[in-house]
C-alpha cells in the first residue's frame, strides 16, 4: 500500500492509495508518534510499501532555533553580513518590531583569509592552516565564502580541515550555489541548524515503510536519506502538497490556470497555477530568514477562520492579525475562547452546520458565538465581508500583480475555511468557477502521493556576457541531476537571464525565451540591449507515486445555493446564486448561475 | 456616515490593493537597480482635492511629501486635466523634494468627471548636474544639481529632455516608462472602484476615519510644550561650510491636536544641506506615527490634527535658489531626530535614543556608469531593548547591494563589510553598532559623499551614552599608512586601486549603564 501522510500544526492527515482518509491529532513533541498512530489506524500492522510525507520538523527546528549552536566561517571582513542582512528594518514605523536575531551570534562568527574575484579567480590564496579554532560546544559549522558559487575550492579546503576536527560541516556551494552572499549564508546556516533534528526524525521514519519520500518546498519528493542531509529544502514544504493536488484536480476539471486557496485557522495560502504547474519561486522567507532554494510561489496572509474581529478606535471593523488559534479557538468551540472570530461569524450566518459533528471538536455552539459577536459589537456579515476582502487582495497579489487576469482562472478551495469563503472571493475578483476537490480537508496528504520525485540543481554562470561553453555546462548539469533521481528521469534545464545592467533575473527555458517572458512579466522588451545569463538550472523529475485520477471519485450531488454542505472533512458554503455540480474526479464545480445581489 | 464599519474597512483594503498593485508594476517594469532592487519608490492615491488616500509604503521620506507634488500638479492642471494625461515634476520648490525624486501625477476620471489622482515617485540615479548622482556635495545652488522640471504635462518630448539630461540615459527611459505604466494601472483600477461606489463621498469618509484615528491617538498624549534641538554638522565641503546649523522644534500637544514649530532653526545656507518644507512635513509625519500608533492609516485625514510651522528661508523650509540635494536624505533625518526627541520628552518610556541620523550617501561614477548606495548604521536603544546594528533608521529603508552583485556588475571591489563593534552608545540598553564598508575602485572613479554625524554624536536618552560618530577615509592604493580622513561632504577623484572606507555612526544608548 502507498500512503501520503501530511503533518500539520493541529492534525496529521493520511490518505491511502485507495482513497481512505485518516485524521489524527499531531504530536509536536514527538512528531513520529502521530505518523505511527495514523499508519496503525489505516493499515493495522501491515507495513506500507511507500510513505510520501510532508513534515514541519525542519520548519519548527528553525523557528525554535533548535538544533544547537552553529558557527559560521566567512571570508575575512565579511562575517557580520549574517547580522547586517540587507540593512533594512522589518517595520518602517513600529519601534517594537525587530529583525529576527542573527542565526549565528557574533562570538561564533569566524573569518578566514583568501579571496576570490567576481569571476571566481583567486585574488588571495586561502591559508588552510589559518582556519581559526571553533569555540567549544559548537554542534555544526556553516562555511560561506565570497564568490564560492563560482569556485568551491576554498570552501572545500576549509570544510576538510573542520571535518578533520570531527565537526559537522555544511558548505554554501553545496546548499545554494547562487550569488548574493547574505541569502546564501542564511540558507547554508539554516541547513546546518535544522540538520540534527531532521536526521533523527527522518531516520526514525525510515523504519516505517519500505520506501519513504519527503516533500520539498518546491513540491517534489526526495528520498528521506537525502532530505536528511539537505533539510533546508523542506523549510517551506508545508503548503506544497495542497498546491500540487489543487493543480492536478483543476487541470483534470479543464482549468489548467487556477489559484489555490487554502484558508486555515490562522493563515491563508494562495498560489498561482499556470498550465497545470504551480508558479515556482527561487527563494522565500521563513520567519524573516530568506531561504534561497526552489519553492512554490505561495503568498501567505495572517488571516483565517480563527482571526479575531473587533472595532478599532476609529470605528472600522478589523479582522486579525490576532488569532484565537486552535486553543482556545473560536468562541463557538466552547473551549474558553472569548473573542469573536471569522468562524463564529460563519456559524451565526448559517454557513457552518450547527448540527454537524467536527473532528476532535464535536458540535459547535452558535449561542456562544452570537454572544461574543454581540459583546464586541461586530456584525457577523461585516466580519465575513472584511475577511473576504483580505482574501481577495491575497489572490490579487498572486494574479493581477503578476500580470495575470483572474477572470480567466478557477479558484481551488480547500483547508478548513477555504470552501466557506471561496465563492465570495471569486465574486469579488470576477472569477467564474470555484473548484472544491474531493477530500478537500486532507488535500495536502493527497498532494504528497500525487507529486513527482524531483531534484533541482543550480550553478552560477561565471561570465554573464559570454555564453561560450554554456551548452556543455547545461548538459553536464542535466546529467548530474538525472543521475541523482535515477533511471527514467526527465530533465529540464532553465537559465536565469537579465538585460545587461539589470539587477533582477527571470528564469526561462532558454535565452531565446527571455524577451517574451520579459514582455509578459515586466511589460516591455529592450531589443538593443544584450541578454546576460547568470545562473543555470536543471530539474530531473520522475513520475509521482500516484496520479490524482487514480484515487476513487466520491459521489457528490448537485447543490443549488444558498446551501451549506457538511462533508466528513470539510464544509462547503454554496451562496445564493451559485450552484455546485459534480465534475471530474469527484470534484465540485461551483458556478454562479444567478445575478449578483 | 454612509459606510458601515465593514464597508469602510473593505474600501480601504481595496484602495490599498490598488496602490500596491501599481507599485508592483513600477518595480517590475523599472530598469534601474535603485527602483527594482532597493525599491526607492512609492505610489499613492489622492482625492479630487489632492488629499492623500492611501500609499504603498516603501520609504518614509516619500510619505507626507507626496501631497505637495499632487497639489503642484493640480495647480498646473488648472486649465483642465484630460483622461490619459500625466504631469511630471522634480522641482523641489514646486512639489518635489530633491531633483532625483521624479513624480508623475495622473488624473482619474469617471464618466468624464474628475474623481481623484494617482501619483508615483521614484528616485532616479542621475539627472545630470556637476557630479554623477545629481547630489553634488559642493553645489550651492539648485542649478548645479541637475535638471529641474516644474510641473508640466508629460509628453514624449518631455521624456526626451529627462533622458538627455542623464548620465545613464537608457535607465531613465526605462524608469520613466515604468512610472507612466504604473499610473495607467492605478488610474484604471481607481476609476473602477469609484464607479462601483457611485460617488466620491466614501473617499472622504476614509479621510475622516484617518482623522478620527489620529485624534484618538493624540488624545492619549499628555498636554504640554517641549523643545528639542540638534545640529546638522555642515552645509558642504568648504571650510566656511564646515560649521553646524541648528535644527530646533517646539512641540505643543493640546488635546487631540499637535503642533511642530521649527521657529528658531538656522537660516538656509549656500550648500545642499537644506530641506524644502515638504521634506520637513514628511519627517514630522514619520515621528508622529512612530510615537503614537503605527496602525493609524497614513492618509490626509490623519495629518489634519497636526500642524507644521516651518519658517520660509530656514534650513527646514528652503526657498530658491539654494541647493537641496541633501535635504531629502540628511536634513530629513535630523528633523525626525528632533521631533522624536521632543516626543520622547513628552512620553517617557515610549521612544528610544537617537539612531545613526544619516543615510551615508555614497555616489560613484566612472566611464559610462553611475552608482548610488546608502548605508545603514546603529539604531537607537529602545526603553525595552538594544538598538539593532547595521540597519537603516528613520526616513529611509532601502536595501543594500550585495557584495557579489556589486562586484559582478561594476568595476568595484568590496574589501570589508562589517559591524563597528562597540560604536553603539552604552546604557541599560545599548545603541546598535554602525557599519564599516570599504570599496576599492578598479578604475579611475569620481566619488561624492553626503554624510552627517561625523562631528555631532547620536544622542543617548535617559542617561544612556551617545553613539560613536561616523568616519570617512581615503586609503590611497589601499595603503593604511597613508589613510586620509575625508570631510563629511566631499567629492574626490579616486585612482584605480584607491580604497574608500565609510564608517557609519552607532545609535545612542538608553538608560544609565549598569556600571
Amino acid at each position: 500500500m502507498r500512503l501520503g501522510v501530511d503533518t500539520g500544526g493541529t492534525f496529521t492527515d493520511l490518505v491511502t492509495a485507495d482513497g481512505r482518509v485518516v485524521k489524527v491529532s499531531s504530536t509536536p513533541s514527538d512528531p513520529a508518534g502521530a505518523v505511527r498512530a495514523a499508519l496503525e489506524r489505516a493499515l493495522g500492522s501491515t507495513r506500507p510499501a511507500l510513505l510520501a510525507h510532508g513534515t514541519t520538523v525542519a520548519t519548527n527546528a528553525l523557528l525554535e532555533h533548535r538544533g544547537g549552536r552553529i558557527a559560521l566561517v566567512a571570508t575575512r571582513g565579511f562575517a557580520d553580513i549574517i547580522e547586517i542582512a540587507r540593512q533594512t528594518r522589518p517595520s518602517l514605523y513600529d519601534l517594537h518590531v525587530d529583525r529576527p536575531p542573527a542565526l549565528v551570534p557574533r562570538d561564533l562568527r569566524l573569518e578566514v583569509g583568501g579571496r576570490l574575484d567576481e569571476r571566481g579567480h583567486e585574488l588571495e590564496p586561502l591559508d588552510a592552516t589559518a582556519v581559526p579554532p571553533v569555540p567549544d560546544g559548537v554542534d555544526a559549522v556553516a562555511v560561506c565564502l565570497l564568490h564560492a558559487d563560482l569556485a568551491s575550492d576554498h570552501e572545500r579546503v576549509v570544510a576538510r580541515g573542520l571535518a578533520a576536527r570531527g565537526l559537522d560541516v555544511t558548505c554554501s556551494h553545496e546548499v545554494s550555489p547562487e550569488f548574493r552572499e547574505y541569502e546564501r549564508t542564511v540558507t547554508t546556516v539554516a541547513n546546518a541548524l535544522v540538520r540534527p533534528a531532521c536526521r533523527g526524525y527522518l531516520r526514525e521514519l525510515a523504519g516505517l515503510a519500505d520506501e519513504v519520500l519527503v516533500m520539498t518546498s518546491a513540491g517534489g519528493l526526495l528520498p528521506a536519506e537525502e532530505a536528511a542531509e539537505r533539510p533546508a529544502a523542506l523549510l517551506l514544504s508545508g503548503p506544497a502538497g495542497g498546491v500540487r493536488a489543487a493543480a492536478s484536480v483543476a487541470a483534470a476539471c479543464g482549468y489548467p490556470d487556477a489559484v489555490s486557496f487554502d484558508m486555515g485557522g490562522t493563515s491563508t495560502d494562495v498560489c498561482l497555477i499556470r498550465g497545470g504547474v504551480p508558479e515556482p519561486a527561487p527563494s522565500r522567507v521563513v520567519a524573516g530568514y530568506p531561504i534561497r532554494l526552489p519553492a512554490l510561489d505561495v503568498h501567505t496572509i495572517g488571516a483565517g477562520g480563527g482571526s479575531i474581529a473587533r472595532l478599532d478606535p476609529g470605528g472600522a471593523l478589523t479582522v486579525g492579525p490576532r488569532s484565537a488559534g486552535a486553543i482556545p479557538g473560536p468562541a463557538c468551540y466552547g473551549r474558553g475562547g472569548t473573542a469573536p472570530t471569522v468562524t463564529d461569524a460563519d456559524l451565526v450566518l448559517g454557513r457552518l452546520d450547527a448540527a454537524a459533528t467536527f473532528p476532535n471538536l464535536g458540535r459547535l455552539d452558535p449561542a456562544r458565538a452570537r454572544a461574543e459577536l454581540d459583546t464586541a459589537d461586530v456584525d457577523p456579515a461585516g466580519v465575513v465581508a472584511v475577511v473576504d476582502a483580505a482574501m481577495e487582495q491575497a489572490v490579487r497579489v498572486v494574479s493581477v500583480e503578476r500580470g495575470v487576469d483572474p477572470r480567466g482562472l478557477a479558484l481551488v478551495a480547500f483547508g478548513g475555511a477555504g470552501p466557506l469563503h471561496a465563492c465570495a472571493v471569486a465574486d469579488g475578483l470576477g472569477i467564474p468557477t470555484v473548484i472544491v476537490p474531493p477530500r478537500a480537508g486532507a488535500l495536502s496528504a493527497v498532494g504528497l502521493l500525487a507529486s513527482p520525485r524531483r531534484r533541482e540543481l543550480v550553478r552560477s554562470w561565471p561570465t554573464p556576457g559570454d555564453g561560450a561553453g554554456l551548452d556543455a555546462a547545461r548538459r553536464a548539469l542535466s546529467a548530474e541531476a538525472a543521475a541523482l533521481v535515477g533511471p527514467g528521469a526527465v530533465v529540464e534545464t532553465a537559465l536565469d537571464c537579465r538585460y545587461a545592467g539589470q539587477s533582477h533575473e527571470l528564469t526561462v527555458p532558454d535565452v531565446t525565451d527571455f524577451a517574451a517572458e520579459h514582455q509578459r512579466r515586466n511589460g516591455y522588451v529592450r531589443p538593443d540591449v544584450a541578454i546576460e545569463v547568470v545562473t543555470c538550472r536543471a530539474r530531473a523529475t520522475l513520475a509521482a507515486p500516484l496520479r490524482a485520477e487514480d484515487l476513487p471519485a466520491p459521489t457528490r450531488p448537485t447543490v443549488r445555493g444558498p446551501q451549506v454542505v457538511a462533508e466528513p472533512d470539510c464544509t462547503v458554503w454554496v451562496p445564493d446564486g451559485w450552484t455546485a455540480r459534480p465534475g471530474p474526479l469527484g470534484a465540485w464545480l461551483l458556478q454562479r448561475v444567478g445575478a449578483r445581489r | 456616515m454612509s459606510l458601515d464599519a465593514a464597508a469602510l474597512q473593505v474600501l480601504m483594503a481595496r484602495l490599498t490593493g490598488i496602490a500596491e498593485e501599481a507599485s508592483a508594476v513600477l518595480r517590475r517594469a523599472a530598469s534601474s537597480p535603485n527602483i527594482k532592487e532597493r525599491a526607492d519608490c512609492s505610489v499613492a492615491l489622492f482625492t479630487r482635492a489632492g488629499e492623500l488616500l492611501v500609499q504603498a509604503e516603501a520609504i518614509p521620506v516619500h510619505l507626507g511629501s507626496m501631497p505637495a507634488a499632487v497639489r503642484a500638479a493640480v495647480d498646473a492642471a488648472a486649465g483642465g486635466a484630460e483622461p490619459g494625461e500625466q504631469w511630471v515634476l522634480n522641482d523641489p520648490f514646486a512639489g518635489g523634494t530633491h531633483l532625483n525624486d521624479v513624480t508623475l501625477v495622473a488624473p482619474v476620471h469617471v464618466a468624464g468627471a474628475l474623481v481623484g489622482w494617482v501619483a508615483n515617485r521614484a528616485h532616479h540615479a542621475d539627472l545630470g548636474g556637476i557630479a554623477p548622482g545629481s547630489m553634488p556635495p559642493d553645489a550651492t545652488e539648485v542649478y548645479q544639481e541637475g535638471l529641474r522640471v516644474p510641473p508640466v504635462r508629460l509628453t514624449d518630448d518631455v521624456v526626451e529632455i529627462l533622458v538627455a539630461s542623464s548620465r545613464a540615459a537608457d535607465e531613465r527611459r526605462g524608469d520613466l516608462a515604468a512610472q507612466r505604466g504604473a499610473n495607467v494601472v492605478g488610474v484604471e483600477r481607481f476609476a473602477a472602484i469609484v464607479d462601483g461606489l457611485g460617488s466620491v463621498t466614501p473617499l472622504d469618509e476614509v479621510l475622516d476615519y484617518g482623522e478620527r484615528r489620529m485624534r484618538a491617538a493624540l488624545r492619549d498624549l499628555p498636554d504640554g510644550t517641549w523643545r528639542f534641538e540638534d545640529v546638522l554638522d555642515s552645509a558642504g565641503p568648504r571650510p566656511d561650510q564646515q560649521t553646524p546649523s541648528l535644527v530646533v522644534v517646539t512641540l505643543r500637544l493640546d488635546g487631540d491636536h499637535a503642533t511642530f514649530d521649527f521657529t528658531g532653526s538656522a537660516a538656509q545656507r549656500p550648500g545642499n544641506v537644506n530641506a524644502v518644507e515638504a521634506v520637513t512635513v514628511s519627517a514630522v509625519a514619520f515621528a508622529v506615527r512612530a510615537a503614537t500608533d503605527p496602525s493609524v492609516p497614513p492618509n490626509g485625514g490623519a495629518t489634519r490634527p497636526v500642524t507644521v510651522v516651518a519658517p520660509p528661508g530656514s534650513v527646514v523650509a528652503a526657498v530658491p535658489p539654494v541647493a537641496v540635494g541633501a535635504g531629502n536624505v540628511e536634513v530629513s533625518q535630523r528633523v525626525a531626530d528632533v521631533c522624536l526627541g521632543a516626543l520622547a520628552a513628552a512620553l517617557p518610556g515610549r521612544l528610544g535614543a537617537a539612531g545613526q541620523g544619516t543615510m551615508n550617501n555614497v555616489l560613484l561614477g566612472g566611464s559610462g556608469w553611475a552608482y548610488y548606495e546608502t548605508l545603514g548604521g546603529g539604531q537607537g536603544a529602545r526603553p525595552w531593548a538594544d538598538g539593532m546594528s547595521g540597519v537603516h533608521t528613520a526616513m529611509t529603508n532601502t536595501r543594500d547591494t550585495p557584495v557579489e552583485a556589486l562586484e559582478r556588475s561594476l568595476p568595484l571591489r568590496v574589501r570589508r563589510y562589517g559591524l563597528r563593534s562597540g560604536t553603539g552608545g552604552a546604557g541599560a540598553y545599548r545603541g546598535g553598532d554602525g557599519i564599516v564598508r570599504e570599496l576599492e575602485v578598479l578604475e579611475d572613479t569620481i566619488v561624492s559623499l553626503v554624510t552627517e554625524r561625523r562631528v555631532s554624536q547620536p544622542w543617548g536618552l535617559a542617561g544612556g551614552s551617545p553613539g560613536a560618530v561616523g568616519e570617512n577615509w581615503l586609503l590611497p592604493a589601499g595603503d593604511e599608512s597613508r589613510a586620509t580622513r575625508l570631510t563629511d561632504k566631499v567629492t574626490v577623484a579616486l585612482r584605480a586601486g584607491d580604497v574608500l572606507r565609510v564608517c557609519t555612526p552607532g545609535g545612542g544608548g538608553y538608560g544609565p549603564p549598569a556600571r
